[in-house]
């Protein structure tokens, strides 16, 4: 008889909570929560308590796939090997190093991610690098960095019951960061006032004090309008604008024109509501503001996101416990990728290519000469392969062709490369196109450290051998960096990893695997006594003074009209994640939700003749797709709601990739779209 | 004067696990192993392992003893039990799922302070081997309870309907209770409960789950302690052991001969009426 | 499942002064067999927005039947049977009762009115009694209300 349990972290959302892995027999049999866990309390999700049901699939890449004529046959590992090695070689001296681009995966742990921007920067010799934070994130980087010096959660999850008042907006906390939202009501529970503010009437919604419903893409002008009122009563904390911030003046100046009236034009509003939520939020002694992509997914994203750093600056709300801005990352390592340079701009710890300090320093760490310029974004890198200016693509654990905006697009661009390497878990639609596929090992099968949204660093621990021949990614990436002849790729366990990412990573810098076998660790832990860091900006901001951001509220890109009269926006449903690919193939999750369905308002159905569970054809002006209807009036009248983790309805036929222009991300949230009942094809 | 110290109720279970192992008769013994300031259940087989056995922790080891027992056809396990532990047991007994002769429980008495914790009115099992019972505790912490039982029925509905409203159907009570093992559980049944909500179908799954339970719950919270959104089902639970003991003088995990209330006692006054009003 | 469909799309009950509930009314065949007939016991307004089914034996009831019946959009359940003593399968009926009981007390503490729950032991189809037990039960769910959620 055996039976055993390994602690880890959940591979979903960066909620980031502590699991154990069962194992018996070599299998996994189950998970488990962590009783004492900060995150989790003894809790989890049900993705979190189903998270062991795809590891072992049968679906699972288990061997190397390279393509022969149409179709992709396995191979063993040194022939696939060589062969990348020879057309990326190949590739880079014909067109030069900046032809090649990488895309890193948030799933994947901080080891890997360190490994592949080593290997891109230091082997291939590109900054062209990036991931999913792109899609998802990229606003709070640019606009927390530009505002307060660092793009990161200022506050800790638990800190959220310590807060008076919480301000939930664009983020369906208890469907996708169901942790979170546990603390959301613990904090109620304490008598905290909670407001959600979302164009949708989410879960939450019904569990919070006040509830406001913006048209869609107006958020910069109900944030000003907020900030309008506030100042206007004189309930703006005037100590800290004096001592701690800079360009208010020119702020305040702008949201003068932002009366509630003209707020409620733009956005639908009612001024007694604003009034009340400004009140709420202005006068509570520790006011903590929560978002997620209903804020970032839009052209206005950095705006977006500066706006909600005015307001919490406003009033006085960041550096101190149960306050802050807390953006909460999506992927279970999507800070940790971030925070290891998987970004064209940035090495690990956000220090830029283009600081010659910087740079130097990891030039002479690796001992190779490392590329100054910043590279391209995911969304230009796509373009570029559809212009034929990117030859090559290597992706590790991402779908693109069902992440991205404007699928045709993206299936345009990745058919038109000369090189597709793609290394992931399971066969998607992006893996169909690639010219060579390599089989990686999930979380349960490998150890490392993964980073969650309030820059906790955890352990994922080792459970189970790896399926097949499936190889840990940072292992895949040294053995094809010795065939190409570099140095500095012969690790052989995550830990010297680790170890070299500290020594060059001042945040990271006084954590320790066995550091972290015992304690909590959040960054910036610059030394192996520092506790690590509850929040942040106390007393200073990483930039010395939070900066104030004048900010005008600019429509959407694409708004209903004749045509294509509705709105549509996308998002996620509780039970699935993301792309799916997990699961998917999770028969607990699958039971609860098998296919897509789209939220339609039942008068917007009426009128269209279309009943619940009918089929409906949804269009815009990039593509189609038939989807099931599902009649609730969590979305107003005049907008559908599509989640974007069904392939055969694919949210992103249809979404528009228009993109914000300083953090490049899509305007998931917001496009048009016509709407129909689906003729049956009998 | 020689004063006797006391063994710790850790040292005691360590000192009686190697006894078992060494003795070769128990495949392992099922207790806590205390890793990284964290408890988990583990199946210690080697007498180095003992080191890192703990007691103060609370898992539903019952759940785990069963699908061991259910997974390998042969072998005898030893398992740390308290006063809960042994109930599940007993309850698991009465629905075959274990075969309580391939168990060898060591009894492990709560302290005052845990049995607080888990408003438990027994905290010890029937033999004590770890710790000293505390003996029969009166429920000392009411409060919650009895706001709940002095509610009118009006302000009964609302306090369960707006609390089973936050519940994102994580199935972390049906998870963690050692009594929920069926195959086929109801609750994940699309005709009962309709799949794919958050919040789940009300009544149906809280109240499902909750007939279900009614006489099979021995009251250990475990339940209450998985749930995410703070919904005191333990308490809902508690109530309803209370409802049939008062009427059918029936305690779940007392006696694996006790026979629930709803397997038929014929004679009992069956005149279908309500319950409180 | 044979004897039950629910549909969850009850239509809305109507104003509070002509509340008519609808029931889900399950009848053992053996003292009724005809569901028909049972459904023309209860007034009109009610009848249109209740369903009938019939059970081989009371003992077929199922607590998740009546929990389901009210999330389904039903203000009441009815379940009639054998008198105790009659029953042709000896002890079913006392095995519903004793199930119902359960669950009445069990509705109680969730807040829901047991009333909604009406139990009764018929002996052989005794027409005029039956009608008066489900029109004083009717008449006690309209004072009772709507299950669905009051506010």
């Amino acid at each position: 008889m055996n039976y055993k349990t390994i602690q880890s972290t959940c591979p979903y959302c960066g909620c980031g909570c502590g699991i154990y892995l069962e194992v018996i027999d070599g299998h996994l049999v189950g998970t488990m929560p962590v009783l004492n866990h900060p995150i989790s309390k003894g809790s989890l999700c049900i993705k979190g308590w189903a998270a062991h049901e795809f590891v072992e699939s049968e679906d699972r890449l288990r061997r190397p796939l390279w393509k022969r004529g149409a179709n992709l046959e396995p191979t063993d590992w040194d022939s696939a090997l060589y062969s990348v090695a020879d057309r990326l070689t190949a590739i880079k001296q014909q067109y030069g190093p900046d032809s090649i681009g990488f895309l890193s995966s948030a799933k994947c742990t901080n080891e890997e991610n360190y490994v592949l921007m080593k290997f891109a920067r230091a082997v291939v010799g590109t900054n062209n690098i990036d991931h999913c934070a792109r899609l998802c994130h990229s606003p709070t980087v640019a606009g927390l960095a530009r505002a307060f010096g660092s793009g990161a959660m200022t506050n800790s999850v638990p800190e959220l019951e310590e807060a008076d008042c919480i301000l939930i907006t664009g983020s369906n906390t208890t469907e996708n960061h169901p942790m979170i939202a546990s603390r959301i009501v613990a904090a109620r529970d304490r008598g905290a006032y909670i407001i959600v503010i979302d164009p949708r009437r989410i879960h939450l919604a019904n569990h919070a004090d006040l509830f406001l419903q913006p048209r869609l893409g107006t958020d910069v002008a109900w944030i000003n309008g907020m900030m309008n009122i506030i100042i206007s009563e004189g309930w703006h904390d005037r100590d800290f604008i004096r001592d701690r911030t800079e360009n208010f003046a020119e702020m305040r100046q702008t949201v003068a024109s932002y009366t509630p009236e003209r707020v409620q034009e733009i956005s639908g509003i009612e001024p007694h509501l604003l009034r009340h939520a400004a009140a709420m939020y202005a006068s509570s002694a520790r006011s903590s503001l929560v978002y997620t992509m209903g804020i970032t997914e839009h052209t206005t994203g950095t705006d977006n996101v500066l706006s909600l750093a005015n307001l919490a600056m406003l009033c006085g709300q960041v550096g101190k416990p149960g306050s802050g801005i807390n953006p909460l990352r999506g992927q279970n390592n999507v800070q940790g990728a971030c925070d290891m340079g998987a970004l064209p701009d940035v090495l690990t710890g956000y220090q830029r290519v283009d600081d010659p300090e910087a740079i130097s320093k990891f030039a002479r760490a690796w001992g190779a000469n490392l590329p100054r310029e910043p590279g391209i974004t995911v969304t230009d890198m796509i373009d570029a392969a559809a212009d034929g200016e990117l030859k090559a693509l290597y992706i590790m654990g991402e779908n693109p062709m069902l992440s991205d905006p404007d699928i045709n697009h993206v299936k345009e661009a990745l058919s038109n490369l000369e090189l597709l390497v793609v290394q992931d878990i399971f066969m998607n639609q992006t893996t169909e196109l690639a010219h060579v596929v390599f089989p990686a090992q999930s979380y349960a099968e490998k150890a490392g450290t993964v980073t969650s949204t309030d820059r906790r660093v955890q352990r994922v621990r080792k459970a189970i051998e790896g399926v097949g021949e499936a190889l840990t990614d940072w292992e895949i990436f040294s053995r094809l960096a010795k065939i190409m002849g570099a140095k500095g790729f012969s690790y052989e366990t995550p830990i010297e990893i680790f170890e070299e990412i500290r020594s060059l990573t001042p945040s990271y810098a006084g954590i320790t695997y066995f550091r972290l076998d015992s304690e909590d660790l959040q960054w910036p832990c610059p030394t192996e006594d520092h506790p690590g860091t509850r929040y942040l900006h106390e007393g200073v901001f990483t930039r010395g003074k939070g900066a104030f951001t004048a900010v005008e509220w600019k429509p959407p890109v694409e708004v209903p009209d004749e045509d294509y009269p509705f709105f549509l926006t996308t998002g996620r449903v509780h039970f699935h994640y993301h792309t799916g690919t997990m699961t998917r193939r999770s028969p607990t999750l699958n039971r609860e939700m098998a296919g897509a369905a789209a939220d339609i308002n039942p008068t917007d159905a009426t009128d269209l003749g279309i009943k619940d569970r009918d089929m409906m054809k949804v269009s815009s002006r990039r593509g189609e797709v038939k989807i099931r209807a599902r009649l609730t009036d969590s979305v107003p009248s005049g907008t559908i709601f599509i989640p974007f983790n069904f392939r055969e309805s694919a949210a992103n036929m249809l979404t528009i990739s228009a993109r914000d222009p300083i953090a490049k991300i899509p305007e998931f949230k917001v496009c048009a779209v016509k709407v129909e009942k689906a003729v049956s094809r009998r | 004067m020689q004063e006797e110290v006391e063994d710790t109720r850790e040292q005691q279970a360590r000192r009686i696990a190697r006894e078992l192992i060494a003795s070769g008769g128990m495949d392992g013994i099922l207790g806590l192993l205390e890793i990284r300031d964290h408890q988990v259940p583990h199946l210690f087989t080697e007498v180095d392992e003992l080191e890192g056995l703990d007691v103060s922790g609370r898992y539903p080891i019952a759940a785990i003893a069963e699908r061991l027992l259910r997974k390998f056809e042969t072998g005898r396990i030893g398992v740390i039990a308290r006063g809960c532990d042994e109930r599940h047991l007993i309850e698991l007994e009465k629905k075959k799922s274990v075969d309580m002769s391939r168990l060898k429980l060591i009894g492990l008495a709560c302290t005052i302070e845990e049995a607080r914790e888990c408003h438990c009115v027994r905290p010890y099992p029937r033999e004590v081997q770890i710790g000293r019972s505390v003996g029969n505790v009166d429920y000392l912490d009411h409060e919650a309870l009895s706001k709940l039982i002095n509610m009118d029925i009006a302000e009964r509905r609302r306090f369960w309907t707006d609390i089973f409203d936050r519940c994102i159907k994580c199935y972390g009570c049906r998870n963690v209770c050692p009594l929920c093992n069926c195959e086929d559980c109801r609750l994940e049944e699309a005709r009962w409960v309709r799949v794919g909500e958050i919040p789940p179908e009300y009544p149906s799954f809280h109240l499902i789950r909750a007939f279900h339970m009614a006489d099979k719950c021995v009251g250990c919270f475990a339940c209450e302690r998985a749930c995410p959104m703070g919904i005191p089902v333990g308490k809902l639970h508690q109530l309803i052991k209370e409802d049939l003991k008062s009427v059918y003088g029936y305690q779940a995990g007392r006696d694996v001969e006790e026979k629930s209330p709803l397997l038929l006692a014929p004679g009992v006054e069956t005149k279908g009426k309500g319950g409180r009003g | 499942m044979s004897a039950l469909e629910i549909s969850d799309g009850v239509q809305a009950a109507g104003t509070e002064s002509a509340f008519a509930p609808a029931i889900a009314v399950f009848h053992c065949r053996w003292c009724e067999p005809d569901s028909q007939k049972v459904l023309v016991m209860m007034p009109p307004d009610v009848a249109e927005r209740s369903i009938i089914r019939r059970l081989n034996c009371s003992a077929r009831m199922e607590a998740e039947f009546a929990i389901k019946a009210l999330g389904a959009g039903f203000d009441g359940v009815v379940v009639i049977g054998c008198e105790m003593g009659e029953c042709h399968y000896r002890v079913g009926n006392e095995q519903a009762a004793r199930r119902l009981s359960v669950l009445a007390g069990i509705l109680a503490l969730a807040g829901i009115y047991p009333q909604r729950l009406g139990l009764f032991w018929e002996s052989a189809f005794d027409e005029v009694t039956t009608r008066r037990s489900i029109e004083e039960y009717v008449e006690a769910l309209r004072d009772i209300g709507p299950f669905k959620d009051p506010h």
